[in-house]
């Protein structure tokens, strides 16, 4: 199965619904599969970079018709065991804020920020902040309780 | 000259200066004539920009030496312009930018695109930016020069992959509008002679700010400069990166490449170049200096006088020196706003023909084949930001004032190509399928 058709089956499987293209649902398909690999383990072969909305895959972002019209199929089945293990840690996101796009983003984003940015980041609440003056410090951090057990423990070694 | 256009701030001082086609002199520091002096960025002499583009543009022999050189200058006067309005905090990360911008491009292969592919295809695969990232922290010569100068190759390698901790650094050499386009599209152009390729890069450095987000942007004013440059590399992508003939040829090396490394595999340096394993220990003994278009040629010509290759890969060879290569019996390319569908009618109709004539033809498999490719020209997420008069930003894709909106979002490349000898009699019998 093609790796596009992977991300349709797994944004199926974790109940997140793709209708148009635009940037908000582009951001969330980026976000999900950052969070998917580097915190899940799920080996899509993406590469990610930090881009002006945090981690962003060119190649991803070049398949995103692909994976709607996989979806809108029906899409396909993902053989994958942590499938439950990431939809309830989707979920205890979208108890954070009302705007699942966003949430994703930071979680995303604080995730990059602890895993894959180099020279270290200490604080990566502050960092954020610092990046995106705009977003609510209390998101941020409540955000970042659910995300540093799953995403940033264990991290360095190696960059 | 003005502080900063020659690519240093004030305090950085120049030790050797080189003269560059596009930029005029080109100023070098103590650390970077180390890297340039270093057998493994030389080796970047030897490996042509466009591959093998000068068989249809005769101009285009420049080399991946020349444009590396040209971004770490185009990266000099942009970000010393970004220090200078405080952007960028110290005179030292300058440096730092002007070093990954001269690495980026170390860990092509011979022939570039055309090769790459082989080694993006092995079991475990090496990309041209693996490759890169094993260059700068394990290639001797290129860490001990990094090292000796105080300079980290973890942090070149951060910048180079876009996930160094200053956002802006990243964005300055992988961003839609970064140093290393800005290069190759002038010298590009410059080499070809296809103007309609070229851009004004002193005005778009001239009006690229920081957005309120701390995201490169181009002030409104410099919306016409930003037009022309996706503009211009439209244009370069039909012209010249996907032209027929240049495509054809690049197949052709790529088909040559894959059946000399199986025919000489007893060799003990082609034995380490078929695995990544193989490479990674070329590099770290500091050995990968050979490893060029110039090689890869001579070992083309060395093979067409030995008797133990076979008679097909001669011919690919000799259609490949001889300029003899694909020509395109069809050709069904064009703009589209969407990705190119997995089920695509032409592609498909494309491949069944080239099955029939095969068949018809009593031809070897390589003497038709089917080229696909699907190139995005605007990708939203990517696309440069302006800065409106009331400060804050917006994509050039949604400014209402601006071409870029109206422009194709992708360009599908489909076409069926036949080694030049035998395109006479695939036309004909392409002419009676159609009847």
């Amino acid at each position: 199965m093609a790796r596009y058709s992977d991300v349709a089956a797994l944004l199926k499987a974790l109940g997140i619904k793709i209708e148009g293209d635009d940037l908000r649902n582009r951001l969330v398909v980026q976000k999900v599969v950052y969070l998917a690999q580097a915190c899940f383990g799920l080996d899509l072969g993406y590469k990610f970079k930090w881009y002006s909305r945090g981690p962003y895959s060119r190649g991803l972002g070049r398949e995103f018709g692909r994976i709607v019209k996989s979806m809108d199929s029906g899409g396909g089945e993902l053989e994958w065991g942590r499938v439950g293990e990431m939809r309830m840690f989707i979920d205890r996101l979208r108890r954070i804020g009302d705007d699942e796009a966003e949430v994703l983003e930071i979680a995303a984003s604080l995730a990059m920020l602890c895993r894959d940015i180099y020279p270290p980041v200490q604080d990566p609440v502050a960092e954020l902040l610092r990046r995106k003056g705009f977003l609510k410090k209390e998101v941020v951090g409540r955000v970042w309780e659910v995300v540093r057990s799953v995403c940033c423990l264990g991290t360095g070694g190696e960059h | 000259m003005r502080r900063g256009l020659n690519g240093l701030p004030e305090g950085i001082r120049s030790v050797k200066r080189v003269y560059d086609e596009i930029h005029g002199y080109i100023e070098l520091t103590s650390p970077e004539v180390e890297i340039v002096d270093t057998p493994t960025f030389q080796r970047l002499r030897y490996i042509k920009q466009l591959a093998s583009a000068w068989y249809v543009y005769p101009g285009a022999t420049h080399t991946r030496f020349s444009h590396s050189l040209g971004v770490m200058h185009v990266m000099g006067i942009l970000a010393t312009k970004l220090y200078q309005e405080g952007f960028i905090s110290s005179r030292d990360d300058v440096q730092l930018l002007r070093i990954a911008a001269m690495l980026h491009d170390v860990g092509h292969t011979p022939f570039s695109h055309a090769i790459e592919p082989y080694y993006a295809n092995l079991d475990p695969p090496m990309t041209h930016e693996e490759l890169t990232r094993l260059i700068v922290l394990r290639d001797p010569y290129i860490r001990d020069a990094l090292e000796r100068n105080g300079f980290d190759p973890w942090s070149v390698v951060a910048i180079l992959e876009g996930r160094y901790r200053e956002p802006l650094f990243n964005q300055l050499l992988s961003g839609d509008l970064d140093v290393d386009r800005m290069d190759y599209l002038l010298r590009d152009a410059l080499h070809t002679g296809v103007i309609y390729g070229s851009i004004d890069v002193h005005r778009l450095i001239a009006t690229i700010m920081v957005d309120r987000e701390g995201s490169l942007a181009v002030a409104e004013k410099g919306l016409d400069a930003l037009e022309n440059f996706y503009l211009a590399r439209l244009h370069m992508y039909r012209a010249v990166y996907y032209h027929k003939s240049i495509v054809g040829y690049e197949l052709l090396l790529r088909m040559i490449y894959e059946r000399l490394m199986e025919l000489y595999r007893d060799r003990p340096t082609v034995a380490l170049l078929r695995t990544a394993q193989g490479v990674r220990r070329i590099v770290e003994e500091g050995r990968l200096y050979f490893w060029h278009d110039n090689w890869l040629l001579g070992l083309m010509v060395e093979a067409l006088e030995e008797d133990r290759v076979d008679e097909e890969t001669r011919e690919l060879i000799k259609a490949f020196l001889f300029r003899r290569g694909y020509k395109v019996l069809l050709d069904h390319s064009r703009f589209s706003d969407s990705e190119l569908d997995e089920d695509d009618e032409d592609v498909a109709r494309l491949y069944e023909i080239s099955r029939t004539l095969r068949l018809r033809m009593r031809a070897p498999a390589i003497a038709v084949t089917v080229f696909v490719d699907d190139i995005p020209i605007i990708t939203i997420e990517e696309a440069v930001r302006v800065i409106t008069k009331d400060g804050s930003s917006i994509s050039a894709y949604n400014h209402p004032r601006s071409l870029i909106r109206f422009m194709p979002r992708r360009l599908h490349v489909k076409r069926l190509y036949v080694l030049a000898a035998l395109h006479p009699t695939a036309s004909r019998i392409l002419s009676m399928i159609r009847v």
